[in-house]
């Protein structure tokens, strides 16, 4: 089997999970994105994180998250009741939140394409909380896991990502962008620098895109990274011919006797 | 091959707008004006092609291995050349469900281009004439028992399969939709999720296809008040939209 010829979307489609997933592995990204095959094995949980997140846009949505007997309501009315984790990490969002703000939204969608220079590619993303406030566009990226990678938010390429979606609508009303990272977990006591992007920041991020795109487009082989530490954790390390952590699949298989049948 | 997903062929655009899956299940919340060209059925930009490639190549030889009455036989899948070695353990994986799944149960898949009873009806789209719309896309595998009982068997690659009330599921309604003229009002439903090896089947009941004929019409009444005022709203179906150009959110 070889793949055949995959046809690519004459405007490829970007954000920021397929270009991680290209930067990692050509296999995977082709596997996940351009074939749309489910993963044959478990990933991290993005569980508690997607709960977090939708708590958190619940809150501001219908209220302030400083009004403790609000946020209480509010994690109750879905099932996490009591002190337990969650309550913890909105407390702490909470000590980050702007109080006077002209703006705000939460899970706020947005698109941006690219024509010229060629290749064209439209990015996609999503920015978990925005506020206007102090002549800034204040975009937040919440964090449920570990510590950060880096001590500076621009070294996160979803962060890039984001800075460059927004970029464009931040300077037709006059103001300033920032992206920064919460960083809501107990054992996390520092939030990285956030990026404020420049006019060459933006340049070089638009030119970093267009650089994955012409990559993408130029691709014929898409092979895969064969490294056990990257392995070991893509989704789809059991069916992968050039895994370096094998596995078994954990799709389940029919009863014996038809598996007999069929490989007969 | 026939069209599965993807572009319909040149030969069957009609004059009727167009309406899918995607635009019962999201009218109320798809761009209005990708919703507004893709129901007018406009020419569109080029798309990637990858990602119903094992789907399409499974309905398919699940249509060959049932043109005769009986059940599936394993010889008659094999995962095609142009396949990647994973899309293969894919198909590896589901044809072996479908075969062990549908042993219980003999048919025949039937043609539906091919059948003049039913000249609303064919494989990518049925004729709606009361609302004056196609309904649009590919619905599983159309199949007669030995008793000349017609029904759909709707093929998933995980997903599973729907819990409660099958008729939650806009999928099983579309498919209700599209082949019951065809099919009758008592059609056999059946849905099978080929990754994780889970089936479910059901009879229709005649009395609901009234209440499904009403959603319908609600649902195109929700089209056509989107259609008639195609703001755009960008996001993250951007990314999969085909009208890219000329749209005033991308200039």
């Amino acid at each position: 089997m070889t793949g055949g010829d995959i046809r690519l979307s004459e405007i490829l489609p970007l954000h920021a999970t397929a270009i991680a997933e290209w930067r990692r592995c050509r296999r995977e990204y082709r596997t996940d994105q351009l074939l749309g095959v489910p993963a044959s094995d478990e990933g991290p949980s993005a569980d508690f994180g997607v709960a977090v997140h939708a708590m958190l846009r619940q809150v501001h949505e219908t209220g302030s998250c400083r009004d403790a007997h609000h946020v209480r309501d509010v994690l109750t009315a879905h099932g996490f009741d009591g002190p337990g984790p969650l309550l913890g990490y909105i407390e702490r969002h909470a000590r980050r939140c702007p109080v006077e703000v002209s703006w705000s939204a939460h899970e706020l969608d947005l698109a941006r394409f690219h024509r010229r220079p060629a290749p064209m590619f439209m990015v996609t993303g999503r920015i978990d909380a925005l506020w206007i406030h102090d002549g800034i566009v204040d975009a937040r990226d919440y964090k449920t896991g570990g510590p950060p990678a880096s001590d500076e938010v621009r070294d996160d390429l979803r962060a890039r990502l984001q800075a460059w979606l927004l970029a464009e609508r931040a300077a037709r009303r006059g103001l300033r962008l920032r992206v920064r990272y919460e960083y809501l977990s107990a054992e996390v006591d520092d939030d990285p620098q956030p990026f404020e992007p420049d006019t060459d920041d933006l340049v070089a991020v638009e030119d970093e895109l267009r650089s994955v795109a012409a990559e993408i487009w130029s691709e014929g082989e898409f092979a895969g990274v064969a490294e056990r530490e990257v392995c070991a954790w893509c989704r789809y390390r059991s069916i992968c011919p050039q895994s370096a952590a094998p596995a078994v699949p954990s799709w389940p298989l029919p009863p014996d006797d038809v598996r007999e049948a069929v490989d007969d | 091959m026939r069209p599965v997903h993807g572009d319909p062929p040149d030969d069957e655009q009609e004059e009727l707008p167009k309406v899918t899956v995607a635009h019962l299940r999201r009218a109320a919340t798809l761009c209005a004006r990708r919703l507004a060209l893709e129901h007018d059925d406009r020419r569109s930009m080029r798309r990637g092609t990858g990602r119903f490639r094992v789907q399409n190549q499974l309905l398919e030889d699940a249509r060959l291995t049932h043109v005769d009455l009986g059940v599936p036989d394993a010889g008659h899948f094999r995962p095609g050349d142009d396949l990647t070695a994973e899309e293969g353990r894919l198909y590896d994986t589901a044809s072996r469900w479908y075969v062990a799944l549908y042993q219980d149960h003999p048919v025949r898949s039937v043609d539906l281009a091919a059948d003049a009873t039913v000249e609303a009806i064919d494989d990518w789209a049925t004729r709606v004439d009361a609302l004056k719309v196609r309904l649009v896309g590919r619905c599983g595998l159309a199949v007669e028992s030995a008793d000349g009982r017609r029904g759909v068997r709707l093929l998933r690659l995980g997903r599973g399969v729907p819990a409660g009330d099958m008729l939650d599921d806009v999928e099983v309604r579309f498919a209700v939709l599209r082949l019951s003229g065809w099919a009758g009002a008592d059609m056999h439903l059946s849905i099978a999720d080929l990754v994780h090896g889970a089936r479910r089947d059901e009879s229709m009941e005649p009395e609901r296809v009234p209440g499904l004929q009403h959603w319908l019409s609600e649902r195109v009444d929700v089209v056509r008040a989107r259609v008639a005022d195609p703001d755009v709203s960008p996001g993250i179906d951007c990314g999969s939209c085909s009208f890219v150009p000329g749209c005033p959110a991308h200039k």
